[in-house]
């Protein structure tokens, strides 16, 4: 147990600190020693939790979380066949993200979409220029909890009202929580488009949905 | 006061007779104009004509903010930093082009840059723009060239100084295009080294392009731009690694030639100043966009380095003119003291502002403004 203990630890650490190699070959290690699928995914995701501390605390930054959001792709990738199929269906959170119409920036949406599927969430990417009857359309067909909208233009912040006033037209506003983040987005947007919550950055927004959103602000 | 004077006398650290303001007109000029964007980026008479009543709407500014040349359709399209969408393609006719990041180059081919940053970027280039072979490259860019020098002459006979010789981007952020911001963040653990070698030739490389601009044109200031290498993106631990010893190299010998660079640092430089502040007094003017704490930007580089900016892009489209003046006082209150300060718009005046919140900036300078 105590040896479990000390792998288990390390597991955590090699991925908070961003260690690639090590890490995938002490999963690899570990996988053919016969260590469960999910005790490893468990490890790497507290591990992730301590990237984001790391990032709040200034310590990380966008470069290390995509760093750190593609060792866990590949840590997933070796464990993914050794996951008991109730696993592999995934959580039960959906999200559906998307950069809004007339915009086609992705960065911060791909890195926010990274990190929640590193974390559980069960991500759906609608991609970019999204007009607001898709997100509408994505909703419906997921059952989605949470929708976050991206913009780096000013000229997008239109759609972006335009897509929470979809979700408004068609009954979907009380079912999900929205939140709205990118360059051109502040807590002044955010009253302005109707959104729930604003993410200064990608941990906030990963931090909201783990809090399962609310009715909340920019923390 | 001349506007040329205005702007030399910010640059060096002093007070001119007000603060000079130059925001930067680009796509907003062809909505005021009455012209479509796609005009205004294919039809270079048009263009130059929206950007001359722009000049005129705002009773006239401190520089001709000359990015112009780099943004047509035409330059865009075959030597462009990235592939790129026009309004029309995709995105909407009255919108503004945008970038799309592909990996364009592969990791395995660092060492082909490293032999060859010449050879290795009109590669590249035949690979964001389909069709764009060495005589299209070699060809445009010349065209380009006499654009650029065309409306620095236009402006020159006017008494207007251009704002740059160039518009170039810092090493890191090129080669973060060209690898795509997925693959080159990880870049900078995989392969720290080549990271660093090929940044060395790229700046060696953009200096020499420099250096050429400058004596073509006469204005003895570049744009450096740089984003991807802010604290939004690196930590300071991994900006002093890997950007700058580059940069400084950079900003080093082209301050010794007399140059000035302008550099464009979107995004939030706040934890970098400090090493900012380590560059030679006056050979830089810092063009923030807003997301820097400007207040502690001249905190670290007062008597350092001259700083332009920041009114956001979002009070300008959606802000009033009476929110407008009150940011720009607060501005030159806090960082045109002593002078030092040329007020600039965040970044580009976003397409959608709003001309009596411009022009709200332009006035503010020019009064509020004054030096006593």
């Amino acid at each position: 147990m105590r040896e479990g203990l000390e792998v288990d630890s390390k597991l955590a650490d090699l991925m908070a600190d961003l260690e690639e190699e090590k890490l995938l070959a002490l999963v690899k290690a570990l996988l053919s020693q016969g260590q469960t699928g999910l005790s490893i995914v468990e490890q790497c995701r507290d591990g992730l939790t301590r990237v984001g501390d790391r990032f709040a605390r200034k310590e990380y930054f966008l470069a290390d979380l995509v760093m750190a959001a593609e060792i866990f792709r590949e840590v997933m990738v070796e464990v993914g066949p050794h996951l008991p199929a109730s696993a592999a269906s995934g959580p039960q959170t959906v999200i559906v993200l998307g950069t809004v119409k007339g915009d086609v920036h992705d960065m911060g949406k791909n890195i926010v979409g990274s990190l929640l599927s590193a974390s559980g969430f069960r991500v759906v990417d609608a991609g970019v220029d999204v007009a607001p009857d898709t997100f509408v359309d994505k909703v419906k067909e997921t059952g989605a909890s949470i929708v976050g909208l991206s913009a780096l233009l000013t000229t997008a912040l239109p759609a972006m009202k335009a897509t929470i006033d979809g979700l408004a037209a068609n009954g979907l506003r009380r079912q999900v929580r929205v939140m709205v983040g990118g360059a051109v987005v502040n807590e002044r947007v955010r009253e302005n488009v109707g959104a729930d919550f604003y993410g200064p950055d990608a941990v906030s927004a990963v931090k909201y949905c783990q809090r399962g959103g609310g009715k909340s602000h920019a923390a | 006061m001349r506007p040329e004077e205005r702007l030399e006398a910010a640059i060096n650290l002093g007070a001119p007779d007000h603060v000079p303001v130059a925001p930067i007109i680009a796509s907003v000029a062809a909505r005021w104009a009455g012209i479509s964007q796609r005009e205004f980026l294919s039809d270079t008479d048009k263009g130059f004509a929206a950007l001359d009543r722009a000049y005129e709407l705002l009773g006239g500014c401190d520089a001709n903010w000359n990015l112009y040349p780099y943004q047509t359709a035409r330059a865009l399209k075959v030597i462009g930093p990235l592939k790129v969408l026009l309004p029309g393609e995709g995105i909407p006719e009255s919108g503004v082009f945008q970038y799309v990041e592909t990996e364009a180059m592969k990791q395995d081919e660092y060492p082909l840059l490293i032999e060859s940053f010449a050879e290795f970027n009109k590669l590249y280039l035949s690979r964001v723009h389909p069709g764009a072979d060495g005589e299209a490259i070699r060809q445009t860019a010349q065209w380009r060239s006499e654009l650029h020098l065309r409306d620095v002459e236009r402006w020159r006979v006017r008494g207007v100084p251009s704002m740059v010789a160039a518009v170039l981007s810092v090493p890191f952020d090129l080669l973060c295009f060209m690898r795509s911001w997925e693959k080159f963040f990880l870049d900078l653990r995989r392969t720290p080294d080549m990271v660093i070698k090929a940044q060395e030739v790229i700046g060696e490389a953009i200096v020499r392009a420099a250096r050429r601009a400058v004596t073509q044109t006469g204005v003895k200031r570049v744009f450096l731009g740089g984003t991807r290498c802010a604290a939004t993106f690196v930590s300071p631990k991994m900006f002093d690694r890997f950007v700058f010893p580059t940069l400084r190299g950079m900003v080093e010998g082209l301050f010794k030639d007399g140059i000035v660079s302008l550099l464009h640092f979107d995004s939030d430089w706040t934890l970098h100043l400090p090493r900012l502040a380590e560059l030679p007094r006056g050979s830089c003017i810092l063009d923030l966009d807003g997301s820097t704490d400007i207040f502690e930007a001249k905190r670290v580089l007062r008597d350092r380095l001259c700083i332009m900016g920041d009114v956001p892009a979002t009070l300008l489209a959606s802000g009033t003119a009476s929110e407008v003046e009150a940011y720009c006082k607060h501005l030159i209150d806090g960082v045109g003291k002593g002078g030092g300060f040329i007020l600039s718009s965040g970044c580009d005046v976003p397409v959608d502002a709003k001309l009596e919140n411009v022009r709200a900036m332009v006035d503010t300078a020019k009064r509020y403004g004054a030096y006593r």
